[in-house]
């Protein structure tokens, strides 16, 4: 009974961690260590259950896969990594930017309700939807800022297919 | 004097790699080929054992010693599953013209895959040939949409007829030229 017992906790423990290992290649970062990773690198903003964000993961995760398994063809090319904004830390910049109240300046994506191009901490982003994605990385100046990339699935894909040269045909499901 | 290797450098989109099929898809290509529903509009008989699939990988492991690449592998890159195949009709070899022939597993349908392959497999196909020719039997209609989505045009005059699983059908066929550099 033991023995069998033992099989099936190691047989779950393998499949468990089978099951997780695609997930690592994408590596999830707290508010704190967005503008602090190397280089220049994609920030892709999600939520659990946002079914944008479903579809969109393994595109993400193939754009992962596409850097690692060529890295002198894809030197260079920006990494990315995540934010869940549906986490309690994270929930602060999940907000939408709005001109008329702030008057900071005209918003970035479809409806103007973001605020990331030039940001310098991420407690002054506003992400206003999932899925997103920004860049982060040097100025001229060597200021580390943020850029607004793409919003939705299409985008998010016309964004990294362009960014690695790759045919842009056929975003669509 | 050590002979030639021929590769086929593999050809990536976002989600997808066309690359030379190997030993290890032969689950995947078993279960393409076994598939009722998948072999409805192939030519051949689906697939009754796995040897089947051994037998078919090492025919085309041949061809590809050879320089053939008539058949190569569609790879989903996130799973790394062989999600089904693209290629040179065997039939179709003219001067500057040739056809595509492509079938992927049904888990892997409905999901943009084979519009997103066929595009980015005529690119390559182009830099070789001015005219390719796709075709698709009557019932397989999505076939038609995703040809006419990658540039195709529908031929009629080049329609033709085949014998699947003992019926006779029509094959409505379509074909993409290459633009003209100015």
């Amino acid at each position: 009974m033991k023995k069998w017992l033992v099989v099936v906790v190691l047989f779950l423990s393998v499949w468990m961690l089978g099951g997780c290992k695609k997930e690592e290649a994408l590596k999830d970062l707290a508010l704190d260590e967005i503008f602090t990773q190397e280089g220049t690198y994609f920030v892709y903003f999600y939520r659990d259950g946002c079914a944008d964000c479903e579809q969109i993961k393994p595109i993400i995760l193939s754009y992962i896969e596409i850097l690692k398994s060529d890295p002198e063809e894809y030197e260079g090319k920006s990494m990315i990594y995540a934010v869940n904004l549906s986490v309690e830390e994270n929930e602060k910049i999940f907000r939408v930017y709005s001109n008329s109240r702030l008057q900071w300046g005209t918003g970035q994506g479809a409806e103007l309700n973001f605020w990331v191009d030039g940001v310098t901490e991420a407690d002054n982003l506003y992400i206003a939807s999932t899925s997103s994605l920004i860049s982060i990385g040097p100025n001229a100046e060597d200021d580390i800022i943020a850029q607004f990339e793409a919003q939705g699935y299409d985008a998010i894909y016309q964004r990294l297919a362009q960014h690695l040269n790759l045919p842009l045909e056929e975003a669509q499901q | 004097m050590s002979e030639k290797i021929h590769t086929f450098k593999s050809i990536k989109t976002l989600r997808l790699q066309i690359r030379m099929f190997q030993k290890e898809d032969r689950e995947a290509y078993f279960d393409l080929f076994s598939n009722p529903l998948v072999m409805q509009y192939l030519p051949i008989e689906p697939f009754q054992k796995r040897e089947e699939a051994r037998k078919a990988l090492e025919k085309i492991a041949f061809e590809y010693e050879n320089g053939l690449f008539y058949r190569l592998a569609v790879e989903e890159i996130y799973s790394k599953e062989c999600i089904g195949y693209i290629g040179l009709s065997r039939m179709m070899q003219r001067q500057g013209t040739c056809e595509v022939v492509y079938a992927y597993r049904e888990a892997f349908w409905n999901k943009g895959y084979a519009g997103e392959a066929l595009a980015a497999y005529v690119a390559f196909l182009e830099n070789t040939y001015h005219t390719i020719i796709g075709g698709h039997v009557d019932e397989n209609k999505v076939s038609g949409y995703v040809l006419e989505k990658c540039g195709f045009v529908r031929k009629p005059d080049l329609d033709t007829e085949m014998t699947i699983h003992g019926n006779k059908k029509h094959i409505y066929n379509y074909i993409k030229e290459r633009k003209q550099s100015k």
